[in-house]
């Protein structure tokens, strides 16, 4: 039994101060059983607390945590228990430091699977350690060197067997990855289906109990008009106007003398304008007066965003118009602006708070924004945090024209909490499920890979490390669907007695056998795959590992 | 009232300010230019080119405002005359 003693929280710990004077901290070490051991039980207890959550039947887990609202959360995902999970003994710690590590990775990557990926660590190297014991004579490095190589079949045939995403399915992999909410399922595939599958869906808190989606086709700023007298359709307080011209800039603009050459063809031709442009307040003063009483077509709104980002969103911005984007950046000196400098939209839609562009195509060249578009899902693949690929995402949505967001509501802070996250995964899930396709889920695809599949066959020379290194990939990839079923409370043996095709299988939701896939239990190819090669890479580094140097540390009762 | 030497009693004109491309200026991008317009009120004994009536700009820098009998008017020199329109 591991369980955390009550008084572990009342302790504290110090490095041993005492030697801070001799210029050094000392170390802790650790060698062969000793260290193995403890980075083991280390890398259980985290199995043991994130891997109940896994599957249809799994459990909630309750967070005690100063970083959540109301210093607790409740949650089934399992990327959020992982990172509250941080362990007293320092090796311990190391263990779960790592693990945390290969299942974020896989989180950012695919967005879901965190959970399996930390089963399957657990899996690989409890059955690593199990066959390294019982066969002393076996050589470490050459059953590592082929653990890699067999885990490097597994994901060939993975992604042999996905299989295409269509329509249908998307509401069955949105609904599996939300934990089986059927409702959230619903809103994430409608909004896939308006906003296409380039189209860009993001999640976000909503401000009521409810939970719903918007979707914009267009470009969204999230800026607002900078003076109300713009305000055109009082109905609806926004500023309305169809076939308009957009000035981009990023520099003040202290004097309405400095547009005098962009404004003359606007007024004397009786066109429609939006700046996009910091203003001071005596500029705005004299738009909005000319608004009121010259009847001119003028609305003014600031950039988006601060720093790089706005620098990054502006560029977008004026791309996608077809306009020259003047910059204090580079120099450029806005009274030498002019008309032919400008963008042009089909429709700008300016409310207090934001602003939709619909694009035209008189002035965008769309070859640009071709390429503007793959430099961003190429700086996408290469970026390492969630908030910088989420940040990507949303300026491709915003120049390949289609983005759908969704406002997660709860009665409390807690319940949309665990909503977001959930829909969160999901929405990252069916991504995934879109760029790499699918795979029977419940676990199925690795387990059957495991008990039926020939490919292990092709292993040459088949000597005792390559077979030992089989046997506990094995062993290992049958471990997720074991753990759906136990969370469940059965056993394999009670659903699977014949199971010679990859697509049959037993569904948890409705207690019957079939296909899978038909049956809407399905996994993205790109989550099972992210989780089973970050598994390998940690399950490698710890099997590896011979010793342990911590910093020396003494717990003593706070006082 | 007749006014000394070269000294000039001006009145403001307040009117919308429009560029020729027709862009109306609030009063505070107006107040910006250096020179403002006025119609002279009455000119000094020594002034000669100036006469009561006359429409002028001059520098706003070098202008003071009094009250003569409930009345505003402002007094410049006639060195800050720039045009008489």
């Amino acid at each position: 039994m591991l369980h955390i003693r009550c008084e572990d929280v009342y302790l504290w710990y110090q490095i041993k101060s005492n030697y801070m004077n001799l210029g050094y901290s000392p170390k802790d070490l650790a060698f062969d059983e000793e260290a193995q051991g403890k980075l083991v039980s280390g890398i259980k207890k985290l199995s043991k607390a994130v891997k109940s959550t896994l599957g249809p039947s799994g459990n909630t887990v309750l967070i005690e945590s100063p970083h959540h609202t109301h210093g607790l959360t409740v949650t089934k995902d399992g990327v959020t228990v992982a990172k509250s999970i941080d362990l007293i003994d320092p090796i311990e710690n190391l263990a779960v430091k790592i693990v945390k590590q290969a299942a974020d990775r896989t989180a950012t990557e695919a967005g879901d699977g965190t959970t399996t990926s930390i089963v399957l660590t657990e899996a690989l190297i409890l059955n690593g350690l199990d066959h390294l014991n019982a066969n002393p004579a076996l050589n470490r490095t050459e059953l590592l060197r082929s653990l890699v190589e067999v885990s490097d079949l597994v994901v060939d045939k993975l992604k042999k067997s996905g299989k295409k995403l269509t329509n249908s399915m998307l509401t069955d992999v949105a609904t599996i990855s939300a934990n089986n909410d059927k409702n959230i399922g619903g809103i994430i595939a409608s909004v896939y289906k308006e906003v296409g599958k380039t189209g860009i869906v993001t999640v976000e808190r909503s401000q009521s109990t409810e939970t719903y989606a918007e979707t914009t086709l267009g470009l969204k700023i999230d800026r607002g008009y900078l003076s109300p007298l713009f305000i055109n359709d009082q109905k609806k307080d926004e500023c309305v106007y169809e076939d308009v011209m957009v000035l981009v800039a990023d520099m003040e603009i202290s004097n309405i003398l400095q547009l005098e050459l962009v404004l003359k063809p606007i007024i004397q031709e009786n066109k429609k304008i939006l700046l996009i442009a910091p203003c001071n307040v005596n500029v705005v003063n004299t738009l909005a007066a000319n608004v009121m009483k010259n009847n001119l077509k003028i609305v003014a709104i600031q950039p988006p965003s601060f720093g790089y980002k706005q620098h990054e969103l502006m560029q977008d911005i004026a791309v996608s118009v077809g306009a020259t984007y003047y910059s204090e950046k580079t120099g450029d000196d806005l009274s030498l602006i002019n008309y032919s400098d400008l963008g042009h939209a089909a429709k700008v839609i300016v409310s207090s708070d934001k602003t939709i562009l619909i694009k035209s195509t008189a002035r965008s060249n769309q070859a640009a924004i071709d390429e503007r578009v793959a430099q961003l899902w190429d700086a996408h693949a290469q970026a390492a945090k969630k908030a910088d690929k989420d940040f990507l995402l949303e300026r491709i949505a915003s120049l390949t024209g289609g983005i759908g967001v969704i406002y997660v509501g709860g009665n409390t802070d807690l319940e949309q909490k665990e909503l977001y996250d959930r829909v969160d995964d999901a929405v990252c899930a069916v991504r995934s499920a879109l760029e790499e396709g699918i795979l029977p889920g419940s676990g199925r695809a690795l387990h059957h890979i495991a008990t039926q599949d020939t490919i292990f066959d092709a292993i040459v020379p088949q000597n005792a490390e390559k077979l030992a290194a089989i046997s506990i990939i094995k062993q290992s990839l049958q471990a997720p669907l074991n753990q759906i079923l136990t969370n469940a409370g059965l056993e394999v043996s009670d659903v699977y007695v014949d199971d010679s095709d990859i697509g049959f299988g037993y569904n948890l939701k409705t207690g019957s056998h079939g296909d899978l896939i038909k049956m809407g239990v399905v996994d993205p190819l790109k989550v099972t795959r992210c989780a089973l090669q970050n598994a390998i890479s940690v399950a490698v580094t710890i099997l590896s590992t011979n010793a342990i140097v911590t910093m020396a540390r003494v717990y003593e009762p706070q006082p | 009232m007749k006014p000394i030497g070269k000294y000039i009693v001006i009145s403001n004109i307040e009117e919308e300010v429009k560029t020729d491309t027709g862009l109306l200026l609030s009063a505070r991008d107006a107040d910006e230019f250096r020179y403002k317009k006025a119609k002279v009120v009455a000119s000094g004994t020594d002034v000669i080119h100036i006469h009561p009536g006359d429409v002028i700009h001059y520098d706003k820098g070098h202008s003071f405002t009094m009250v003569i009998s409930g009345h505003h008017y402002t007094i410049i020199q006639e060195r800050d005359v720039v045009i008489v329109l």
